[in-house]
């Protein structure tokens, strides 16, 4: 799908070109505690939809709450909609964020 | 008679999960539903009718569904019950709290056309966050009724039920109005026109558009289109066309339209007044969920919980044991050993073990696992305990589940069906029955707490919980892992209320006695006539080579494994009866060693009767008995291993 495919390369370019770019996932250590805005959620269908339903979705404001030991859950809180959520390693690295210069 | 066509209006109350739905309800109802601040702690619908001046109202709630696209089973009961209910008057809960992403279901719901009323609900949380809600301006947005509600105090519930009654009685249905944006809604136009008459439309043409265009990928799994070439190929053009103007795929343009629709109408109706210092309840979640202090609060959670049980329950134990002991006493003296003595002391027995045993332990746990789940403590839990599933193959979600499961197995079971794969249901659902529910608990605390300490019960804890990871882990061995990982909704902390916690104590109560009793009194009744015929000796010579070959227990016990089938405590009960003795004589008949023996053989040996039956139903027959096949296998090789040990 041309949308995934979009996502994959924003993640290798956050990978490739980490210093310039604006972009990375949750799951960066610099993103704990940070106001960030969501570009992107680079997964399949099902884990988009179910974010979605959670009601995060792209554009929104959100801030990145404290995070499991041993590779456990990040929490995630939707400024807009006043709503946290837990989420395992394998989804985090998937939502692909960008600091929110707004702030 | 009550003016609706002779039928009684139905009334169905949906909402996100965590809404405070079934607390809503149950201020209606009166006692019906389990309801938790963990989301989806109602996975099945409760029905309920009633009277309100002279009209009858039928009265359903359904699990909680954050959107109309189902990805769990339990959304999945709240669609069917939706689509197939032809529901009079929809009662859609929200969060005033997180308005902005309740008001998304609340849109989807509008589309549907049918008579509906918001429950704008707990206003109280709402106002902590520092949000206040303007509900006549929400009603004017939505244009439908919005009734201002806080259920944890039963406010605004007459209001809701009149407004109800009102919508019901042939009252306005919501105009159907477009809120999407004019390219969208000519597409939806489009596709709602080559709908043809005779397609079973799901309550009206737009609405079944919109779910077309948004269901799952290829798989147009609600609607029969195979048979209708004209109307896939609309659909698929639509999509098509959809997904060529915004360069998103056709389901996630609709859905970012709702999600920007709701937040607007949110931003126009709320006004949220930013602090600057964090609140109390974020900042007692910043030691909760704190990396090492959010395991020290669980570990002095844990710890405490059974502390107070144990120092609540021991002394009422000895207060309530002392009469019925007496009781005994008398009847032996009076009527010797003829039939009506042993009739009377098995009733004796059934009654004074529920009451004396069980309930001085079993009302304390209740009492704090309410006052957990009122909290919001199960999903911190949750977040804690993730990193920990994950080693045994599952994930954070599976722990509401666990939870419950320390209450009763049968709900627990029930409430896997949150969790979205199919393993990740049949894995947890097998554990449950090895996590000692409220029965096993108390016969480890009547037992190993009462006459070796609460030490040794602690103990018995972590190696049953070690037993759970271990199993688990061996479990995902051969079911290797496709679960999709961790997305859960970590809900506001709250205090617990007292009204809530008092309801739930005494709706698992009047279960447990109308449940339980019965089968514990007959039970008692039962093994007293098979001793007076000495049936009992049967039963205990052909189990005599496991019994006491394999464990080292007295023979006479065999027949009370057996009955523990029924209810575990009934094993507990029986005991006594069994070696014919008083529970402060009991140390005379057997010894510690094997009274640990007999409580790691009864705690782990097959699910209870009412545990397997929902294992059967849930997870289907092979399951059910692959259950009871590990439990017997675990009871047997452990009860054996302990009693070498100790």
């Amino acid at each position: 799908m041309k949308n995934e495919k979009k996502s994959c390369i924003l993640i290798m370019r956050i990978i490739l070109n980490k210093k310039e770019s604006r972009f990375m996932t949750i799951i960066d250590p610099s993103a704990e505690g940070k106001i960030l805005r969501i570009v992107d959620i680079a997964g399949g269908e099902g884990v988009r939809r179910r974010l979605f339903s959670l009601g995060f979705q792209p554009g929104d404001r959100v801030e990145c709450g404290p995070r499991g030991i041993w590779g456990g859950p990040i929490v995630l809180k939707n400024l807009r909609t006043g709503v946290s959520m837990a989420v395992g390693r394998g989804i985090a690295r998937r939502i692909v964020v960008a600091v929110d210069e707004r702030v | 008679m009550n003016g609706s066509e002779g039928r009684e209006p139905v009334v169905l109350f949906i909402g996100q999960p965590n809404c405070g739905k079934s607390t809503l309800f149950n201020a209606i109802a009166g006692a019906k539903v389990q309801s938790t601040n963990f989301p989806g702690s109602t996975v099945q619908h409760a029905h309920s009718r009633v009277v309100v001046d002279d009209k009858i109202l039928n009265i359903i709630d359904l699990p909680g569904a954050y959107s109309l696209r189902p990805s769990d089973p339990a959304e999945k009961v709240a669609l069917t019950h939706l689509f197939e209910e032809s529901p009079d008057v929809l009662i859609n809960v929200v969060d005033a709290s997180i308005l902005g992403r309740s008001l998304e279901l609340t849109l989807e719901l509008l589309e549907m056309g049918l008579p509906m009323v918001v429950a704008l609900n707990m206003l109280d949380l709402a106002e902590k966050k520092g949000i206040t809600v303007d509900p006549a301006k929400l009603e004017e947005d939505l244009g439908v009724r919005v009734v201002p509600t806080i259920a944890s105090h039963g406010r605004g519930i007459r209001e809701l039920v009149d407004a109800a009654v009102i919508a019901a009685g042939g009252g306005r249905r919501p105009s159907v109005r477009s809120r999407w944006s004019p390219a969208v809604e000519s597409r939806i136009d489009e596709l709602a026109g080559a709908i043809p008459s005779d397609f079973p439309v799901i309550a009206n043409a737009r609405f079944t558009a919109v779910r077309m265009i948004e269901s799952g990928e290829g798989a147009c799994a609600d609607f029969p289109t195979e048979s209708q070439p004209g109307l896939k190929a609309a659909l698929s053009g639509v999509r098509a066309a959809l997904e060529a103007e915004r360069g998103m795929p056709a389901y996630e343009v609709l859905a970012a339209e709702r999600h920007h629709q709701a937040m607007k109408i949110f931003e126009e109706t709320s006004v949220v007044h930013h602090r600057s210092r964090r609140s109390l309840p974020e900042r007692i979640d910043d030691v909760l969920m704190h990396p090492f202090f959010g395991y020290v609060v669980l570990a002095g959670v844990f710890l405490a919980f059974f502390f107070i049980i144990f120092k609540a329950g021991s002394p009422l134990e000895a207060f309530f044991l002392r009469p019925l002991e007496n009781a005994k006493a008398a009847i032996d003296a009076r009527w010797g050993r003829s039939l009506r003595a042993f009739l009377a002391d098995g009733l004796l027995q059934g009654i004074g073990g529920g009451v004396a045993i069980v309930l001085p332990y079993f009302i304390p746990l209740l009492f704090l696992m309410a006052v957990l789940e009122d909290a919001g403590y199960l999903s911190r839990a949750g977040f804690l305990l993730d990193t920990f599933m994950h080693r045994l193959g599952l994930h954070g979600k599976s722990i509401s589940p666990f939870v419950l499961g320390f209450g009763c197995n049968v709900p627990a079971i029930t409430a896997t069906r949150v969790l979205e794969s199919r393993r990740d249901r049949v894995l947890t659902s097998l554990l449950i029955p090895f996590i000692p529910c409220s029965a096993r608990t108390t016969i480890i605390l009547a037992l190993v707490a009462f006459y070796l300490g609460p030490l040794w019960a602690m103990g018995f804890y972590v190696a049953n919980l070690a037993l759970v990871a271990g199993l688990g882990r061996l479990l995902s061995f051969f079911m290797p892992s496709e679960s999709p990982g961790l997305i859960l909704e970590i809900p506001t902390l709250k205090l617990p209320s007292l009204r809530i916690i008092a309801l739930k104590v005494y709706l698992h109560l009047k279960a447990f006695v109308r449940l339980a009793w019965p089968l514990l009194i007959g039970g008692s009744v039962v093994l007293s006539l098979f001793q007076y015929f000495r049936w009992d000796r049967t039963f205990n010579v052909v189990l005599a080579p496991l019994v006491s070959g394999l464990l080292g227990l007295p023979r006479e016990l065999g027949v009370t494994l057996i009955f523990g089938f029924l209810r575990k405590e009934l094993s507990l009960v029986m005991l006594l009866q069994a070696l014919g003795t008083t529970y402060h004589e009991l140390p005379r008949m057997i010894t510690k060693e094997q009274m640990v023996v007999f409580t790691v053989f009864v705690s782990l040996f097959i699910p209870c009767l009412s545990t397997f039956i929902t294992l059967w139903k849930e997870s289907g027959r092979k399951i059910a008995f692959l259950s009871a096949g590990m439990s017997v296998v675990a009871a047997l090789v452990l009860g054996f291993l302990v009693r070498l040990l100790v």
